[in-house]
């Protein structure tokens, strides 16, 4: 059930955030050390999800913008437009009629989890992570990956693995599910900021 | 004097007293020694609200279940030291055996539970929104909204689900289940965990097993929760609950009655040995004292069956009102030292302190009209006192006093004289000029009085135990209100539609800012009539080629052999079970929930409808509807309006009571001299009542019945005055003396931290230093008219 991994990720998430590791590992501590710090991010992002129940891959593309102290703003572009604000406590969705729902994290915890991890390894603090992960890093060509195999049994009922990839920052997030479904989460076209923030961006933002 | 032929003192009269008193004592100690004689529930001194008895039942159910309701929030600098803290906290409550709940660990299964619950019910689940969207028909917004859960990123999406749950129905009916809840808080190896301020804090809640007004409960669980933390370095501990309040309301009504019962009773000391300078007297009044507390308390106990806390608060003032019968008595010894006779002393002060008596009772029937139960009390606590001390002049003190030796001060005599004559020679232009003036300051001051009946000043608001709480509810959430609905019906299926209704009244009241939140079972378990409605407007978009079914299906290309086992899957649930809810409720998921079940009572089942944050209590009531078994609960509201109702009655009850009074007075004294009497405390009154005014005191019901006992006193000065002439300074003396012990107990009475007591106490405290300082004027007028005679 999806309930089911948004629990876990959200207490995955949970513990990493107040916890620091017990024993910092030095390949962790590398890649925490390439990650770029940043106030403000721009990047296009590209997602793939391949569910066993479909018979062709769900394929989602867009925009995503990062305010430090603010939020995350996805915007998808394609196959349709819908933007999603993610803040500390709340979520925030307009469609594409621009109607808005909103509903505090509790209720998706899935959103803010993710994105928040991509926050977490964009603002170099990959540390929590192994709070309920196994974390294998190695190098790879032209930068890092890190794979994140689940500690617990609950959790690897859910989860199979994570594998993050990147340089100076996350480029991509891959979550193989123990029942074999797939999520690919692709960023590209980093600009970091500080930026002026369009119209568009200022109005959900002052949401 | 007829009435002394039947009262003298003999001795087999002060043995039939002393009898009746040991036999009240031993009952007493018996009593003490069975059921608890003492209540601290603010509830049992109120009055009760006119009500459908089935309707209190429930409601005192609810009311019990959350005023027994404990939160504690454990915080320590990282998870696994919060949890360690937690676990050491929770052992210790449980070492208590207090509580009849107590959690630190919570069902990590809740998925589990929620899934097999609602899973088989998914049909027919609907959240808010979406049905809204689909009884205003705009499907495509409901297909907006299927489709952004397949494309918006980093959604959880399941192979599993999709296959049997297209629309999300469910994860769309739980997500909004769960926004409700406290969402700071997450699941960490079964603790409730939320991070604040660098700590992280794990949840314990309890509910303890007896009334948090319950003294053995406080006395045993109260040092328990003070230690908490304490050998642990780092650790904080956060409490709230009704029952830390009580706690503390408790140890500052203790802390008052011992130092009102002290104060006054150093006080009296003081002034005995000061002025008689001998054991004796000061023995005897100490023993009526005891004897008027003990006839107090025993009558209550008789008629009430548990004396209430703040009875004894108030009561405590009684030792310095019960000793005015025995300073009549002995200051009767300083105005006639040689062949002091204690008969004639008795003959001598007889009329006085009986005519005082009686206004007095007076005084405090009018308090038993008010139909309230702890003022009733009081009354009946401060008559019956004043009864008995009287008594114990009359039957005792004759028999003890036949050899006293008293060699008192003089200088409170050559005052008084001093006092009396300056008085005696003011009485003219000046004296009214001066109570012109008073009358004055008084009626504007009255004018500016802000009336004030909110219940809750009956309760002193602890600032350690708000500030605590606050703290708590700041991670918590806002704990439910006072207020409440309960919701009736004949069975399950007929209560959860009645809740639906009010539910959808409710969410207008929330969009209106009337109510910040609500928690009802209906939002749980939707009632058979709401499932089956939500399958009716589902089935047009499963069943047919060109349903929404299929436009979603292709648009993520799901298979059609997976749209066709749906379709079928829906068409093939049956109805649902109304003993859902019974299920619903046995299940883990509901024990945060259980306690809005009030169960079956008369062949109809109850359920109560939480509140969160009423802001608007009158436009809440409006919703309630007994026709279709709605009421609204507001205790507090509905208590503070009948305050108000009492403060109005007690009003005309006190101009009743002074007619009555000098109704008496004229028969006695005449039409001056009854005047000349009541002048003291009327002017008296007015000026209290004034005084607060400007400096800004509210008025309340308790001011209002303390203007009362100010007529009950301050005639009796007067009328001390009237009887024995100013020409006798002994009698300024006792009344002075009188005043002083008075004063004492009710001034500190004034220092309460429990807003109504210090209302009641700063009242007196004023009206009856005026009422003193104008006492003489009683005399005076006697001496000048029995001259002019």
């Amino acid at each position: 059930m999806r309930a089911a991994l948004a629990g876990f990720v959200a207490a995955w998430f949970v513990v990493g955030l107040f916890v620091p590791a017990a024993s910092a590992d030095t390949g962790v501590q590398a890649i925490q050390s390439r990650l770029l710090k940043s106030e403000m991010l721009r990047a296009e992002f590209y997602q793939e999800k391949n569910l066993r129940a479909l018979s062709r891959p769900l394929v989602s593309r867009g925009k995503l913008l990062f305010v430090a102290g603010e939020g995350v703003l996805w915007q998808v572009v394609e196959p349709f437009t819908v933007a999603v604000l993610i803040r500390s406590d709340e979520v925030i969705e307009w469609n594409s009629e621009g109607e808005v729902t909103r509903s505090n994290t509790g209720s998706n915890p899935v959103f803010r989890a993710l994105s928040e991890i991509i926050l977490g390894t964009l603002s170099g603090d990959t540390k929590f992570l192994g709070q309920l992960f196994d974390l294998s890093p190695a190098a790879s060509e032209g930068g890092w990956q890190l794979l994140l195999q689940p500690k617990s049994k609950q959790l690897a009922a859910a989860v199979l693995n994570i594998k993050i990839l990147g340089d100076r920052f996350v480029e991509e997030v891959q979550v193989s599910e123990a029942k074999g479904d797939t999520t690919v989460l692709q960023f590209r076209e980093f600009k970091v900021g500080p930026f002026e923030l369009n119209e568009f961006e200022k109005n959900h933002f002052a949401q | 004097m007829s009435l002394r032929k039947i009262i003298l003192p003999s001795r087999g009269g002060a043995l039939v007293w002393v009898l009746l008193l040991a036999a009240l004592a031993a009952w007493l100690a018996i009593r003490a020694s069975g059921e608890p004689v003492i209540n601290a529930n603010l509830m049992a001194m109120l009055p009760s609200v006119d009500r459908d008895p089935v309707a209190e039942d429930a409601a005192d159910k609810f009311r019990q279940r959350f005023e027994r309701r404990v939160v504690v929030l454990v915080g320590a600098a990282d998870s696994s030291e919060a949890k360690a803290a937690a676990d050491a906290v929770h052992e210790t409550l449980r070492g208590t055996d207090m509580f009849v709940e107590l959690d630190v660990r919570y069902d990590e299964n809740l998925i589990r539970h929620a899934g097999e619950f609602y899973f088989p019910l998914r049909f027919g689940l609907l959240s808010e929104a979406s049905r809204q969207q689909l009884l205003a028909g705009d499907v495509a917004a409901f297909e907006r909204a299927v489709l952004a859960r397949y494309f918006t990123p980093v959604s959880g999406l399941q192979s599993d689900l999709i296959e049997r749950d297209p629309f999300h129905l469910l994860p769309g009916f739980l997500e909004e289940r769960a926004a409700g809840g406290s969402a700071r808080f997450e699941l960490e190896d079964g603790y409730l965990l939320t991070e604040t301020d660098g700590q992280v804090f794990a949840l314990l809640s309890g509910v303890l097993s007896d009334s948090p007004f319950s003294f053995d409960l406080q006395d045993r669980l109260m040092p328990v929760m003070q230690s908490l933390g304490t050998g642990m370095p780092g650790v904080t501990v956060l409490k709230a609950g009704v029952f830390f309040h009580a706690a503390a309301g408790s140890a500052s009504a203790k802390s008052e009655i011992s130092t009102v019962g002290i104060g006054a009773l150093v006080g009296i000391v003081v002034l005995f040995i000061a002025v008689f300078r001998s054991w004796r007297p000061l023995g005897l009044s100490l023993f009526s004292i005891a004897v008027g507390c003990l006839g107090g308390f025993a009558t209550c106990l008789a008629l009430f069956g548990q004396v209430h806390l703040l009875t004894l608060v108030f009561g405590a003032s009684l030792i310095g009102i019960s000793v005015d019968y025995s300073l009549h008595y002995f200051c009767d010894h300083l105005r006639q030292k040689e062949n002091w006779l204690p008969r004639a002393a008795l003959g001598h002060v007889l009329p006085g302190i009986s005519l005082g008596l009686l206004t007095s009772v007076i005084g405090f029937v009018g308090l038993l009209f008010a139909s309230f139960p702890g003022m009733q009390q009081m009354a009946i606590f401060s008559g019956a006192g004043l009864i008995f001390s009287y008594l114990c002049v009359l039957t005792i003190y004759p028999l003890f006093t036949r050899s006293i030796r008293t060699s008192h001060m003089r200088q409170p005599l050559i005052w008084s004289a001093a006092y009396a004559r300056f008085c005696q020679r003011q009485w003219g232009p000046k004296a009214w000029l001066l109570l012109a003036a008073l009358v004055a300051l008084g009626a504007g001051g009255i004018s500016q009085l802000q009336h004030q009946d909110d219940i809750r000043q009956l309760q002193a608001a602890d600032k350690m135990v708000v500030a605590e709480e606050l703290r708590v509810r700041s991670l918590v959430g806002d704990n439910l209100a006072s207020q409440f609905f309960l919701v009736a019906g004949i069975d399950e299926a007929e209560l959860l539609a009645r809740e639906e209704q009010l539910v959808r009244a409710l969410r207008a009241a929330q969009q209106q800012g009337h109510v910040s939140g609500f928690v009802a079972l209906s939002e749980f378990v939707p009632s058979p009539d709401r499932m089956a409605e939500n399958r009716r407007l589902l089935a047009p978009l499963i069943a047919g080629e060109e349903s929404l079914l299929q436009r979603v299906a292709e648009c993520i290309g799901l298979p059609s052999h997976a749209v066709a086992a749906y379709a079928d899957a829906f068409d093939r649930a049956g109805p649902v079970d109304a003993k859902a809810l019974i299920d619903w409720l046995e299940s883990p998921m509901a024990r945060p929930y259980r306690q809005l079940w009030l169960g079956a009572s008369n062949g109809r089942y109850i359920s109560a409808v939480g509140l969160r944050g009423v802001h608007q209590p009158g436009e809440l009531s409006n919703l309630a509807d007994p026709q279709s078994g709605v009421t609204f609960i507001d205790n507090v509201g509905e208590l503070s309006a009948l305050f108000g109702d009492i403060r109005r009655q007690a009003g005309w009850l006190i101009l009743a009571s002074y007619v009555v009074v000098s109704l008496l007075l004229l028969v006695r004294y005449g039409l001056r001299g009854g005047l000349a009497v009541m002048i003291a405390p009327i002017v008296a009154a007015t000026t209290s009542l004034g005084v607060q005014g400007l400096i800004g005191e509210p008025l309340s019901l308790f001011n209002v019945l303390a203007v009362l006992l100010v007529l009950g006193f301050g005639v009796d000065y007067s009328i001390f005055f009237r009887e024995t002439g100013t020409d006798n300074p002994s009698t300024l003396v006792a009344i002075a003396l009188s005043t002083i012990t008075t004063l004492l107990a009710f001034g500190l009475l004034a220092l309460s931290s429990t807003t109504a007591v210090h209302a009641f106490g700063l009242t007196i405290l004023l009206g009856i230093g005026v009422a003193f300082l104008l006492s003489p004027l009683a005399g005076a007028g006697k001496t000048s008219g029995s001259a002019s005679a």
